[in-house]
This record gives C-alpha cells, sequence and structure tokens, in this order.
C-alpha cells in the first residue's frame, strides 16, 4: 500500500489553522486591551511582518518538495512470496 | 483599546500621574530563552550534517525536517507574541485620585481593581536578589482598608521611588 506524500502536509495544515487561531486571539487582545499608543500598533505590525516572512520562506521551500512522491509502507511485506503467492 | 485620556470610571478633575509596567528586565529574561530556542535547530542541522547527511537529502526525510522547522519557528513566535502581552497586558495607573491595577491572566481572563488613594493604610517597598538590586525593580505592596486589601506592584522598576510617590499622594488625599 503506498500513500503520497502530501499526507504529511495534513498534520502540517492543522498545526497552521490552530497557530492562525491563537495568533488572532493575541491580536485580538492587544487590540482590545492594550492602550492607543504606537507601541501597541508595532507590536502587531512586527508580528504579523515576521510571521509573515516566516510562511513565505516554509511556503517556498515546502514548494520545492515533489509531494506525489509515495510512501510505500507495505511494500516489502506485500512482496514477500511467504505470504502472498 | 485603553486610552490614556479616557480611564474607566474616571473621576472629575482625575490626572494620570504614572503608569506603571513591570521592569523591562523581565521581558528581556523571556526573549533571551527565546534566542536560545531559535539557534537550537542551528545545533541539530550542524550534527546531522555530520552524522546523518543522507536525511537532508531523502525523499521522505527531507519533507518532514521542512515542515517540522515551519512549524518549530512559528510555534516559537507565537509564544514570543504571548510573551510580551503577558508583559504588555499587566500594568497598574496612579492617578491623583486612586490606583487601577489591571491584570491580564492568560487569554480571555483579565482583572481589574481600583482604590482610591485616600484608603491606602501602608507602602512597602521589596528588592531581593542580586538582579533585582542591580537593575533597581523589585515590589511594592500597598495595604488598604477597602475590600482588595493588598495591591502588589510586582517587578517594577525603582520600587522606592514608586512608594514614596504613593505615600505622597495619599497623605495629599488625607484629610487633615
Amino acid at each position: 500500500m503506498a500513500f503520497p506524500l502530501s499526507i504529511l502536509l495534513i498534520p502540517y495544515l492543522i498545526f497552521l489553522l490552530l497557530w492562525i487561531f491563537f495568533s488572532f486571539v493575541g491580536i485580538f487582545h492587544l487590540l482590545n486591551f492594550g492602550f492607543k499608543n504606537l507601541v501597541t500598533l508595532m507590536a502587531i505590525f512586527i508580528y504579523v511582518g515576521v510571521a509573515l516572512f516566516i510562511l513565505i520562506i516554509s511556503i517556498n521551500y515546502i514548494n520545492q518538495i515533489d509531494w506525489s512522491f509515495k510512501i510505500g509502507l507495505l511494500n516489502d511485506i506485500i512482496n514477500q512470496k511467504l505470504i502472498f503467492n | 483599546m485603553l486610552s490614556l485620556y479616557r480611564l474607566p470610571n474616571s473621576l472629575p478633575d482625575e490626572k494620570i500621574i504614572k503608569v506603571i509596567r513591570r521592569d523591562l528586565f523581565i521581558l528581556i529574561k523571556k526573549v533571551d530563552i527565546l534566542i536560545l530556542l531559535v539557534l537550537l535547530p542551528l545545533f541539530f542541522f550542524y550534527a546531522i550534517t555530520l552524522n546523518l547527511p543522507d536525511l537532508l537529502t531523502g525523499n521522505i526525510s527531507l519533507p518532514i525536517i521542512i515542515l517540522i522547522i515551519s512549524a518549530y519557528f512559528l510555534f516559537l513566535w507565537l509564544f514570543f507574541l504571548f510573551s510580551f502581552i503577558d508583559y504588555y497586558l499587566d500594568f497598574w495607573i496612579v492617578t491623583n485620585e486612586r490606583i487601577i491595577d489591571v491584570q491580564q491572566n492568560g487569554f480571555f481572563s483579565r482583572i481589574i481593581s481600583e482604590q482610591k488613594l485616600d484608603k491606602i493604610q501602608d507602602v512597602t517597598s521589596e528588592v531581593h536578589g542580586m538582579m533585582a538590586t542591580l537593575f533597581h525593580f523589585g515590589n511594592v505592596q500597598v495595604q488598604t482598608a477597602g475590600a482588595k486589601q493588598k495591591f502588589n506592584f510586582e517587578d517594577v522598576p525603582y520600587p522606592n521611588n514608586v512608594r514614596d510617590l504613593l505615600i505622597k499622594l495619599s497623605n495629599n488625599k488625607k484629610p487633615t
């Protein structure tokens, strides 16, 4: 049985969704409870900027992978003539 | 957002004297730990290059490494945001009428207490430890006659000055 390599993206995407949710929670708290001044706005701006930078670098490396590659977990067992004729 | 020009329940002729946060050293301590954690993957990369170089070219191992490193750095950056929020959203406001204590305990949990200056009975400042002594930060405890009897200013810069300020403002408010 073979699985495409892209199956590894599923847990990564779940993590990414959680990360985006908690990022929004953090920014919501800063906007709602922080002082109306430059420090609050700069903190949000820097956080979003660096986060986008990390995401762009990640996407750049992820795009270079061939995700259609098949992972054959059971290939060795299936090919054993002891189990299958 | 909280405006310094419009405090909640502001009293007539109320003016903000000082906004106090924990000393910057507390935030710097957390940033130092984060910097170490950012550098950690470099050590792992160096170890893998020396001992298991095939991992960096494998069809399965390389994508796993890329996804793990991406998730690791995103998580670290989010952790830094939480550390900053924990520092930035805890503060004390001293006005000419009252002291306001704002504490953010994690997410979706915020405690705001206030006490009139004429209810202050005792103010104590304390500095413990080498770092606190060198960098001039410590705690200020305010004993009041209100429902919340103790206000704690934790790890604030120049606690002796804060104590003097509170005593002076409190004495100005008390009837002679």
